[in-house]
């Protein structure tokens, strides 16, 4: 077995990905590179990135991936059976998986999945994570550059000092080891 | 499995507007006092603007409805606090005392009566409304933010007027942040007014700390409540003993608790207990946002300090202004012209603009067709279809916002998903037992020394922001028990 397929047989049962020190954590290394590449479409950067940055700069994906290991067992289920959704329906669709559509054809299936009766559900929950990861200011613990707080203007009193502890996420914790 | 203690006069589960005043008031009275509260007892110095830490630690995961199980479209998404205070901790502070015309369809729909016995009516609250207003320093906020002004002068211009509406706010206030804790204690709650006071005179408050079930028992007198069973923080399951026992878990989580108290195997089967979790309304409520072309800065603000009256008789009352006091709360509920959540580059300009908009909060006197259901799991089910009468109000308070935001200067104009705080009348009080779950004095029909404090024993839908009218039912329980305190408390 290689170590990509025992992270996903470990994800799938619940586990997590316990002995990494890195992530993905909690999700399969195939779920991990769809919804970094959903959360790119979901907060797109700008053409220039320094000024504008979007999800895949600060690394939302990250914090969606840290953030899950301490939900309910159900909001668990329900990310992986969405990112399932995502994979098995961009397959039979386009024959390849999520992140290697182009940003247009995967603009394309996302306002389809909004939509979409099955798929709705699902985007409406990847979709929520993702943006809690973005504007909640998050960036990666090596990310140097512009984040949501500063892109929106969020600032003034007891928010330009606002002492943020991110330790409630693994990606911190491992950091600070 | 321990008791912690046999002696308590009375256990309060709840901290919100109903049972954090009814816990304050029975200490204040001498009574011995348990309380148990789901979230866990963050004061204010724990308060700061960071949104997402302050949402994890204060509010509870938001609720939805599971409406498009019935074949309906649109869901409505349940805010509440949880955390010591309940939702007075997280809440924006507006203390509305509803029109007196609120009140008068509740005799006609339960039979509910004054302590004399006359049909119930605003007379019967009126004192009750003064006293708690006073423990909470409501006065009126005049001090209108730049965003509110621009909203008062659209709707001005459309023939309405926005005035200033009342608040739990000393004039201490510093702006910061009512939906995260007040961080300068000049938004009252009743973690301040009440809850701590009670801590200090002695009662004993376990937080982080989840109700099970009620303890009943089959006596000469009829079933009787004797306590609580919960899982304390520990993790240990443990019980309180108590004469009185008051559910006060708001009117999502009281009736759930009790659907899970086996209720029948004591009480049998009875209109009164098929009453519980049903008849819920809750102010389906959406936000309008307008962008202007000046910076306004709505997040500095006291939130809502302003409504509009002119449309209460059409079941449509207008706050402003907010933008949700921060970019996560704002960014989560944004939808499309098709009420779908909002992704991509439109939704990124438009939080790019952050700094130019303002909103109108539209609450809408709904219909009480809501109820709650346990799953296989025990954990509710919430139903609020959005039936053609309450569509019709939605639909009209929707395009008077849109006007009053374009009369305003607005260059744009953006919604939000259906949702709601204000969840009321899951199990109504009232003296017809086929149409309510506790009596006039807030006590079950069917069993004895079990009361309930909270929004759930409204009998019809109110206006908008129920939280003083939950704390006025709450002060006038607390004189109902101390009324008979000694029947209550020299029983076995």
């Amino acid at each position: 077995m290689t170590n990509s397929n025992l992270a996903q047989s470990a994800s799938r049962v619940g586990l997590g990905n316990d002995h990494r020190k890195e992530p993905p954590f909690f999700f399969s290394p195939r779920d991990y590179e769809n919804l970094r590449a959903f959360a790119a479409r979901i907060i797109p950067s700008g053409s220039n990135i320094e000024e504008d940055p979007g999800a895949s700069e600060v690394g939302t994906v990250n914090y969606v991936d840290s953030w899950v290991l301490d939900e309910s067992d159900s909001t668990k289920a329900d990310l992986r059976q969405a990112l399932e959704f995502v994979d098995r329906n961009c397959r039979e669709r386009f024959g390849l998986t999520f992140k290697d559509l182009h940003a247009e054809k995967q603009d394309d299936f996302l306002s389809w999945m909004a939509v979409d009766r099955e798929g709705s559900d699902f985007f409406d929950k990847l979709r929520a994570a993702c943006i809690e990861g973005f504007y909640s200011d998050y960036c990666d613990p090596d990310y140097v550059g512009r984040t949501a707080w500063s892109l929106v203007g969020f600032q003034g009193k007891r928010i330009s000092d606002v002492k943020k502890d991110w330790s409630f996420l693994r990606i911190y914790r491992e950091k600070d080891c | 499995m321990s008791a912690v203690d046999d002696q308590f006069d009375v256990c309060v589960v709840g901290t919100g507007a109903g049972g954090g005043l009814i816990a304050g008031q029975l200490t204040r009275r001498g009574l011995r006092v348990a309380i148990i509260e789901r979230g866990h007892f963050w004061t204010t110095k724990d308060f700061s603007r960071f949104e997402v830490d302050m949402y994890r630690k204060l509010w509870a995961p938001w609720e939805t409805t599971s409406n498009r199980e019935l074949g309906y479209e649109d869901e409505i998404h349940f805010a509440q606090g949880r955390c010591v205070g309940g939702s007075t901790t997280i809440f924006t502070a507006v203390a509305h005392r509803p029109p007196a015309s609120n009140f008068e369809d509740w005799h006609k729909e339960t039979g509910v009566v004054d302590a004399d016995g006359r049909p119930f009516s605003y007379a019967t609250l009126e004192t009750h409304y003064e006293l708690v207003e006073r423990h909470n320093s409501v006065r009126s906020y005049n001090e209108l933010d730049p965003g509110t002004l621009r909203v008062q002068m659209g709707f001005e211009k459309i023939g309405l007027n926005l005035v200033p509406s009342n608040a739990y706010i000393t004039s201490a206030c510093e702006k910061s942040g009512c939906l995260f804790g007040c961080p300068t204690e000049a938004k009252r709650g009743t973690m301040l007014s009440y809850v701590i006071p009670a801590v200090l005179l002695g009662a004993e408050l376990f937080y982080d700390a989840r109700a099970i079930r009620v303890l009943l028992q089959k006596t000469s007198q009829g079933v009787v409540c004797e306590g609580v069973e919960f899982v304390a923080s520990d993790g240990e399951m443990r019980q309180i003993r108590a004469k009185i026992t008051v559910l006060a878990l708001g009117s999502l989580n009281t009736p759930q608790l009790l659907m899970n108290s086996n209720l029948q195997a004591y009480a049998g089967d009875s209109p009164s207990l098929g009453q519980i979790g049903r008849n819920m309304a809750v102010n389906t409520a959406k936000m309008v946002f307008g962008k202007f072309d000046e910076i306004l800065d709505n997040y500095l603000v006291k939130p809502l300090p302003a409504h509009c009256l002119d449309l209460v008789p059409e079941g449509i009352l207008f706050e402003a202004s907010s933008i949700m006091e921060g970019p996560l709360g704002f960014a989560l509920p944004l939808v499309d012209e098709a009420d779908r959540p909002l992704w991509g580059h439109r939704h990124k300009e438009i939080m790019k603009n952050y700094r130019y908009y303002a909103g109108i909060f539209l609450n809408t006197r709904d219909h009480n067709n809501g109820w709650i259901e346990l799953d296989e799991h025990g954990s509710g089910k919430f139903f609020k279809p959005i039936i053609p009468e309450d569509r019709k109000i939605l639909e009209r308070a929707r395009s008077v916002a849109r006007e009053a935001l374009e009369a305003a200067g607005a260059n744009d104009i953006v919604e939000t998903i259906y949702l709601s705080a204000h969840m009321q009348g899951t199990c109504r009080m009232g003296e017809d037992r086929s149409k309510s779950v506790v009596n006039s004095n807030g006590e079950m029909h069917d069993i004895k020394r079990l009361f309930i404090g909270d929004a759930s024993v409204i009998p019809k839908v109110i206006d908008a922001n129920p939280s003083l009218t939950i704390m006025v039912l709450a002060s006038r329980l607390v004189d109902y028990i101390c009324k008979d305190r000694e029947a209550y408390l020299a029983a076995k």
